[in-house]
């Protein structure tokens, strides 16, 4: 079996690992054992039972394909500790990677290339200047004081995974993001700004009642 | 922030650059063409031959020469397009014989090769890398219908019979949804590979590929920005630098062939106008001849697949005209999927969808091409 169907198997492992204590914590299971039996059983029944042939693992990688680097460490740092996950990124951070990293990766599937014209996928073939890019992104973040060493050191394992030809895929991009992370940033990024409008509604209305209230 | 972090980061930077594999120049490795009168034999020559049928349909077929002389030919077949039981078929010709044929990949052995579930299989397409091995890129899916599907590739050391060494191809940032492959690769000067593909989901448009001989992807832009849906482009190189690509078209409002052209090896295409040959949504194939013209086979048909015909251009693709007939069947029948190979000694093979029962394989001469149709094919003459 190659690496990339070891990586890509087990990662979907931890997916369902990470699925099951999610669904736990939202229903109130608080402490959960670190990568307790119970995240355990599910994530190798995940690897070993086939399903009409194919381990559920083997369905699940044809449905949704690999996860990447950085989401595969966040997810096994969430499954094994969630007080090791790295803070939770800020509200710029969130819009920056949605308007400079999602919309131009994905828009051009859908024909909207026009209203952005770069295909930043592309890009991942040759990665120069996403490494050029990181480069500086980082060491301004690092000067600035704006981003933990978890991040630091996620990035530095996606390059050096990229490096070692871990994945399927020979496209950088694949290391650092996919949909299901970009989509999470987004949301994050969406619901950041909803929440600031919010703010501001609420303010309003409370002036508007303080003043109806004086009128009374 | 910890020295150690930094460190960390800049050695991963330097071990990412260092593994990042720099596109050489791209140069199309072009043989010279041969003088017309050096290619030409003196009896026109044309012969058809139909190739075994395990399956109940049978469709899209690719060829290649092994360096043995022999052809060898791959086809998806089963009980129909998309059933599970759907299998590569493949086929060994030599000497204007068949010799040999057998079911080359099922489902269940690319299952086993790429661990994920495969469904259905579908377009496949042969090449010989430049150590002799045989390779092939075959349409997989895996959930939904093909604009879901994905592209494999596969190298095997006994000529079709087995294959090893499969992984997918990652071509898209979306769950790698929809790219498809159709046309015959195209060989470069350096040793890597072009490979056209296409994308379906939503809207279609072709991409270029380029592999180096261990199957890493080095490039893949789209072969195209102008609004339309063109898919399976089929790119013939006119020289070190410059190819032509044609199209199928699955425009309602636009059915003609497709034209794209590159004037940098490849790294940018851009839409040229369409060409004045009807395209039924139908597959199209191409292939510069040893004399240095083009030749085309497609359905020139506003609709259906019942006629297969010949065009060809001696000015690299600015003017086309027609050539023979190759099929004219029934409304409702198909000759379809043609593809397109030359043989060291100047034979042309064509190989293609008959009727979706099984693939006919034609072989002719360039004194064949020249001289005129005046005689239609018999009608669907049954093997």
């Amino acid at each position: 079996m190659s690496v990339h169907a070891i990586y890509g198997l087990v990662a979907q492992g931890l997916i369902v690992a990470t699925a099951i204590r999610f669904v736990r914590e939202i229903f109130g299971h608080k402490n959960l054992a670190r990568f307790g039996m119970e995240l355990w059983i599910p994530a190798t029944t995940v690897l070993i039972v086939p399903v009409a042939g194919v381990s559920i693992a083997g369905h699940l990688r044809g449905l949704w394909g690999d996860p990447s680097i950085v989401t595969f460490v966040l997810l096994l740092r969430y499954t094994s500790n969630p007080s090791a996950l790295p803070s939770r990124p800020r509200l710029s951070t969130c819009l920056l990677t949605t308007f400079f990293v999602s919309l131009p990766l994905y828009l051009p599937l859908f024909s909207l290339s026009p209203a952005i014209p770069v295909d930043l996928y592309s890009f991942g073939w040759q990665p120069k200047w996403i490494l050029i890019a990181l480069a500086v992104i980082m060491t301004g973040s690092i000067a600035l004081r704006t981003i933990s060493h978890r991040w630091v050191n996620l990035i530095a394992i996606a390059l050096i995974a990229y490096s070692i030809g871990l994945m399927e895929s020979d496209n950088m991009w694949d290391y650092l993001v996919d949909p299901g992370l970009l989509f999470t940033i987004a949301f994050l990024a969406i619901a950041g700004v909803a929440s600031i409008f919010r703010g501001r509604t609420l303010t309003a209305d409370s002036n508007t009642d303080t003043l109806q209230g004086a009128k009374t | 922030m910890s020295r150690g972090s930094i460190a960390f980061l800049a050695i991963g930077l330097v071990a990412a650059a260092l593994s990042s594999h720099e596109l050489t120049d791209a140069r199309f490795a072009v043989i010279p063409a041969v003088a017309p009168s050096e290619t030409k034999s003196a009896e026109p020559l044309f012969a058809s031959i139909d190739l075994p049928r395990p399956t109940p349909t049978a469709h899209a077929s690719s060829m290649a020469f092994m360096h043995d002389g022999s052809l060898l030919i791959a086809w998806f077949g089963g009980t129909r397009e998309g059933a599970g039981d759907v299998a590569i078929q493949m086929a060994k010709v030599k000497d204007g014989r068949v010799q040999d044929s057998w079911t080359s990949l099922t489902c269940d052995q690319l299952e086993a090769l790429t661990h994920r579930v495969i469904r259905t299989l579908g377009n496949p397409v042969l090449w010989v890398d430049t150590n002799g091995r045989m390779c092939m890129c075959v349409v997989s899916v895996s959930y939904g219908g093909w604009s879901g599907s994905a592209v494999n590739q596969l190298q095997s050391d006994d000529g079709g019979r087995s294959w090893s060494k499969a992984h997918r191809l990652i071509l898209s940032p979306l769950f790698n949804f929809s790219t498809l492959v159709r046309n015959q690769t195209v060989a470069m000067e350096d040793g890597t590979i072009g490979l056209p593909a296409y994308h379906e989901f939503l809207h279609k448009w072709g991409t270029w590929v380029r592999m180096n001989a261990a199957g890493r992807v080095l490039q893949c832009d789209r072969m195209h920005s102008a609004a339309g849906e063109w898919l399976q482009p089929a790119v013939a190189a006119t020289s070190a630098t410059e190819a032509v690509a044609v199209l199928r078209s699955a425009n309602i409002t636009e059915p003609v062939i497709g034209q794209s052209a590159t004037r940098d090896g490849g790294q940018t295409w851009l839409m040229k106008a369409p060409l004045d040959i009807p395209n039924p949504n139908s597959s199209v194939s191409m292939i510069r001849l040893a004399d240095g013209s083009l030749l085309i086979a497609a359905n020139p048909l506003v609709t259906g697949r019942n006629v297969l015909q010949l065009f060809r251009s001696h000015d690299g693709g600015a003017h086309w005209s027609a050539s023979r007939t190759i099929e004219r069947g029934k409304k409702g029948g198909e000759f379809s999927y043609p593809f397109f190979a030359q043989s060291v000694n100047g034979m042309i093979q064509l190989s293609y969808t008959w009727q979706r029962k099984g693939i006919r394989l034609c072989v002719f001469n360039t004194r064949w091409l020249d001289t005129d149709d005046t005689e239609s094919p018999p009608m669907e003459n049954t093997p």
